[in-house]
């Protein structure tokens, strides 16, 4: 495999710049170098376009399937306007929030840890970094389910455990149960499945930094902290914003695992975005409302991902 | 480049819809995925033979095909079902989108209507639309052995002043589920549902029953949450939580079921299905000490007793193209050879709603209690629920999320109280019912 | 960089590491347990830590059940042609993108952007788009699905992999006389081999495991297999036994990809990302 000049994503940088060379035309004579991307972008665009302009219109009607004989029925922003009037929704999205800035935080200090640990050279240290991945292979609800069970008061064994332990306390009023203690545990939870991606993201961003710059630190007498402060870090820290961006993104879209584990209870104390959004869009079926909180929820991930592809060109210059 | 057509030709070729020719009519079946679904569709194989149609059944997840597949269908009308499978309180809602047919438009009579008990609840707007097949009663699950012990039953008497038996009053369940209640040893004096899913709101149903109220009323769509007795309501159920199990504050429906058929707890208030597996030793640490008692009403609950009821049933999609022999098919599903078969040949069987399955002798020689079913039908007292298409929304979504709240300490009964009424009344406008 | 680590140091790493995998192999391990109980020991009082004796009826079961065999078939056909539709649309877009910088900066945004629609959200649209279509309940709608919400990070994983590749090289064949699907087949692929390994784990995972879109989208023709054993649960009743069984059935093809690859997943990663 080619090494590269670790931790400078190049490519990225030099795309932003070719945006505004003015000496890059539409057709050139490599006219091929067009029909090989042709393809796939027109398949992105209508993929984009389509079912989110659906999803637009639909968010200014009054479409609801409780009452199908007002129809789809336009009414512009109406919509948007009751949402900025809705406690749930802004309860839901300070949920999101701190579900979302837990979760990331959490799982990418214990992926960055896991991989460090895990990167010693040390016989055995392949098969348990791919044993350690199994949690992130599991379908999401079918660790749901286990979760919830593993997790319920009597026939869990966690709480079994805890009782053992003699903090029977929490278990009283269940794990789940209380809104003190289930959002976290959804957070934990989340986190179990997706440390292994930040792990694997990580390490192989270790693998990319040359034996030759560890080796001339030491020569010049740096230990064991020193070289992890100021040569392995600084390098990885690229990759390390990329897993922490699709973690971002996939957290903040969160839906089977929560559902299936409290479905938003008790109370709305752990109800996200896309749980308001479902419960609101498909289980009440008010399409039109529902579309509007989808959104909502597109913008400010469009807006969360920008803030995030300008520290990563940022860190590209 | 030539490669690359070659390749995409053949995935286009795979995205090309594989047309079907059939000379057959084909019926097609929608329903969810369980126990009483299963029961109907075991009987399609037999129903097609006899009706001389082929039949296709899509069973799919239940929250799913009743919340969102069918409805979504009702809107885009696109023909997938012939026969659809729905519970009564669902009726409003499609008869609203023009989806279903009058069982009017068939000759009716072949059904036998009168051997249906309570078919007359799945009239609505002066018409019938679906079969009825699974009734199913909402009770007091309680343990007899403990109700039956000579030692219990002294205590009881001596603490009370009056004898232990099934409970006839909402005082009389009150005193024993807290009479019961010994934590220390491990028997709790009841087991609530509490995950935020539907199952919460049975036992604030049944408690506003027992206080005489509907929850909301069927005929006048009066909210009564927020009065003296929705009060009591809400406030007796928060009483129960203390006599609960405390595995009642997430329990879904699994975990409810399988705490009280652990023999944790002396009762629950729930569905007479959960009878089915309650009585099977296999799972169940209680089976045959199982009693059944219908949410007893303020009053003599004894002469003229009441209670509340769901039932599901096959109706007829108006998107068919083959409305008789749908027709046909529904009458062989649901006859009474149907009905025992269903009973008989499945694995947790169904509790079904014809009278002449009730007494069947194969039938209850599997659930001897369906013989005191289509006993105590008679002049028994239905109970409802409104037939409005948004009542789903309140029952599936509204009550689960704020008694959720109430329940765990976070709002109180006052705050829940005037926070349900509220939003039931918004959506009770929004929809149309009530005037602003 | 360890070899000259004490003894002492690896007794210490070996039972950290012990510590790592039971605390993340638990749940795992509780999964595998629940698929080899009976439905008596399923929900016991207290819970059953280990299955004695084990029973194989929940296997027993999901083999016997033909529903489960045709949505086996129908995962596999969706996750392959999903595959092969992402790399046909994808390994192109990618070379000319990481090459001659086609679309710039604008079009990376734009696959940003697919990648952060919500699939819940689109679930009505879609639901009335495929029906409207005629596209219910077919393998294809889903290849079709899983093929746009794959493609973004494959695209973005790709131009990671291929801007590695120093254009020289590239140059060379050209000179021979290669054309430029040539010089993609013969010079690019094999030298991104590690990261196509990666990109197939990350692609199979996302089609293989999705539920929401597949849930509405199929009945019984191209129902996949999440979805069948979604209808383990009923209204009345978890089969749990066999979900867990299902589970542990899912995710093992997935388990064994992981392992044949994981040398390349760990190394594959670095250049789509690190770089």
């Amino acid at each position: 495999m080619p090494l590269i000049a670790p931790g400078r994503p190049a490519a990225y940088a030099n795309m932003t710049l070719s945006l505004f060379n003015p000496g890059s035309r539409l057709f050139g004579a490599q006219r091929v170098k067009y029909l090989l991307a042709l393809p796939a972008f027109i398949f992105i665009i209508i993929g984009i376009i389509y079912p989110t302009g659906y999803l637009l219109y639909n968010s200014m009607t009054a479409w609801s399937l409780t009452r199908l004989d007002l129809g789809q029925t336009f009414i512009g922003i109406e919509n948007y306007g009751k949402l900025l009037a809705d406690e749930r929704f802004y309860s839901s999205l300070g949920i999101t929030a701190i579900f979302t800035i837990a979760t990331t935080s959490i799982q990418t200090v214990l992926g960055v840890t896991l991989a460090l640990l895990l990167n010693r050279n040390i016989r055995g240290e392949g098969l348990v970094r791919t044993l350690l991945l199994i949690p992130w292979l599991v379908a999401p609800f079918i660790s749901g389910f286990n979760f919830r069970f593993m997790m319920a008061p009597n026939i869990g064994v966690i709480a079994q455990a805890l009782d053992f332990l003699g903090l029977d306390t929490i278990t009283k009023t269940s794990i789940l149960g209380s809104p003190r203690t289930a959002l976290g545990a959804l957070i934990l939870v989340h986190v179990w499945n997706g440390v292994p991606g930040t792990m694997l993201v990580v390490t192989g961003g270790f693998k990319t930094i040359p034996e030759e710059l560890y080796l001339a630190a030491r020569v010049d007498g740096a230990d064991r902290l020193q070289l992890l402060r100021y040569i392995t870090l600084p390098l990885v820290r690229y990759a390390i914003l990329i897993s922490a961006f699709l973690t971002t993104l996939f957290i903040f879209k969160a839906f089977e695992m929560i559902f299936i584990m409290t479905g938003g209870g008790p109370g709305d104390s752990t109800e996200v975005l896309a749980l308001y959004q479902y419960w609101v869009g498909i289980r009440s079926l008010k399409i039109g409302y529902g579309s509007s909180i989808a959104v909502v929820q597109l913008l400010v991930a469009f807006i969360v991902s920008l803030v995030y592809a300008r520290l990563m060109f940022r860190e590209a210059d | 480049m030539k490669r690359i057509g070659i390749l995409l030709s053949l995935v286009l070729l795979l995205l090309l819809p594989a047309g079907q020719a059939q000379d057959m009519v084909t019926i097609s079946i929608g329903a969810e995925t369980g126990v009483h679904a299963d029961a109907l569709i075991a009987n399609a194989d037999r129903c097609a033979m006899e009706v001389g149609v082929d039949y296709e059944a899509h069973q799919l997840p239940p929250g799913e095909w009743i919340n969102s597949i069918l409805p979504t269908e009702a809107a885009v009308r696109s023909g997938l079902y012939d026969i659809a499978y729905i519970p009564i309180s669902k009726i409003a809602q499609f008869v609203a989108a023009d989806y279903l047919l009058p069982l009017e438009d068939f000759d009716i009579d072949a059904l036998d209507p009168d051997d249906i008990a309570f078919f007359n609840l799945t009239e609505y707007e002066g018409k019938h639309w679906l079969v009825p097949w699974l009734n199913e009663y909402q009770g007091i699950l309680y343990r007899t052995d403990l109700m039956n012990d000579p030692d219990e039953q002294a205590a009881f008497m001596e603490a009370n002043g009056y004898e232990l038996a099934a409970p006839q009053s909402m005082q009389q369940y009150f005193d024993q589920v807290a009479f019961f209640h010994r934590p220390d040893e491990g028997l709790h004096g009841n087991i609530a549902y509490g995950l935020r899913a539907a199952w919460i709101t049975i036992l604030h149903e049944a408690l506003s029953f027992m206080h005489g109220i509907e929850v909301v009323d069927h005929e006048t769509l009066e909210i009564n949450i927020n009065t003296p007795e929705g009060i009591a309501a809400l406030t007796d159920m928060m009483m129960l939580y203390g006599y609960a199990d405390p595995a009642s504050y997430t329990a879904g429906w699994v975990e409810g079921n399988a705490n009280f058929t652990a023999g944790r707890d002396f009762s629950l208030v729930t569905w007479n299905s959960v009878l089915l597996y309650g009585n099977d030793p296999d799972t169940s640490d209680v089976a045959g000490n199982i009693g059944f008692q219908l949410i007893p009403l303020p009053g003599d609950g004894v002469e003229e007793p009441e209670g509340f009821l769901s039932q599901w049933g096959p109706a007829i999609s108006s998107t068919t193209e083959h409305p008789q022999e749908t027709w046909e098919m529904l009458v062989c599903l649901t006859s009474t050879e149907s009905g025992v078969h269903g009973v008989t040949a499945t694995k947790l069987g169904n509790s079904p709603s014809r009278i002449s399955v009730l007494q069947d002798e194969r039938a209850l020689a599997r659930f001897p209690w369906l013989g005191d079913i289509a006993a105590g039908i008679q002049g028994l007292n239905i109970i409802s629920t409104p037939n409005i298409p948004e009542y789903g929304d309140v029952r599936g979504e509204v009550l689960p999320r704020l008694l959720s709240t109430m329940i765990t300490g976070e709002a109180t009964i006052e705050e829940t109280a005037a926070a349900l009424e509220a939003e039931i009344m918004q959506i009770l406008v929004d929809g149309g019912h009530v005037e602003g | 960089m360890d070899q000259r680590m004490s003894r002492a140091n690896r007794l210490l790493t070996y039972a950290l590491w012990l510590f790592l995998l039971a605390v993340f192999l638990f749940p795992i391990y509780w999964l595998i347990a629940s698929s080899f109980k009976t439905e008596g020991q399923q929900f016991a009082i207290p819970p059953v830590w280990f299955p004695a004796p084990a029973t194989l009826e929940n296997y027993i079961n999901l083999f016997s059940d033909a529903k489960v065999i045709n949505s086996v078939k129908n995962s596999l056909l969706v996750a392959g042609i999903t595959l092969a539709a992402v790399s046909l649309l994808g390994i192109p877009a990618a070379y000319s993108m990481a090459r001659f910088r086609v679309g710039g900066s604008l079009m990376m945004l734009v696959i940003f952007t697919a990648r952060l629609l919500p699939p819940v959200a689109y679930i009505i649209p879609l639901f009335a788009i495929a029906r409207g279509l005629n596209l219910y309940d077919k393998q294809g709608t889903l290849v079709l699905l899983y093929t746009f919400f794959s493609l973004p990070l494959a695209i973005w994983m790709l131009v990671g992999f291929i801007s590695t590749i120093p254009d020289e090289i590239e140059d060379a064949a050209m000179i021979d006389g290669a054309s430029r699907l040539g010089v993609i087949w013969h010079v690019v692929l094999p030298l991104i081999r590690p990261g196509l390994a990666s990109i197939t784990i990350f692609m199979l995972l996302s089609s293989w495991n999705e539920f929401a879109l597949a849930v509405t989208l199929t009945a019984r023709n191209a129902r996949t297999l999440p979805v069948t054993m979604y209808t383990f649960v009923t209204n009345q009743n978890i089969a749990w036994g066999e979900l867990a069984a299902a589970g542990v059935l899912s995710a093992t093809p997935i388990v064994i990809a992981g392992l044949l690859v994981q040398k390349h997943l760990v190394v594959g990663l670095v250049a789509g990302s690190g770089k």
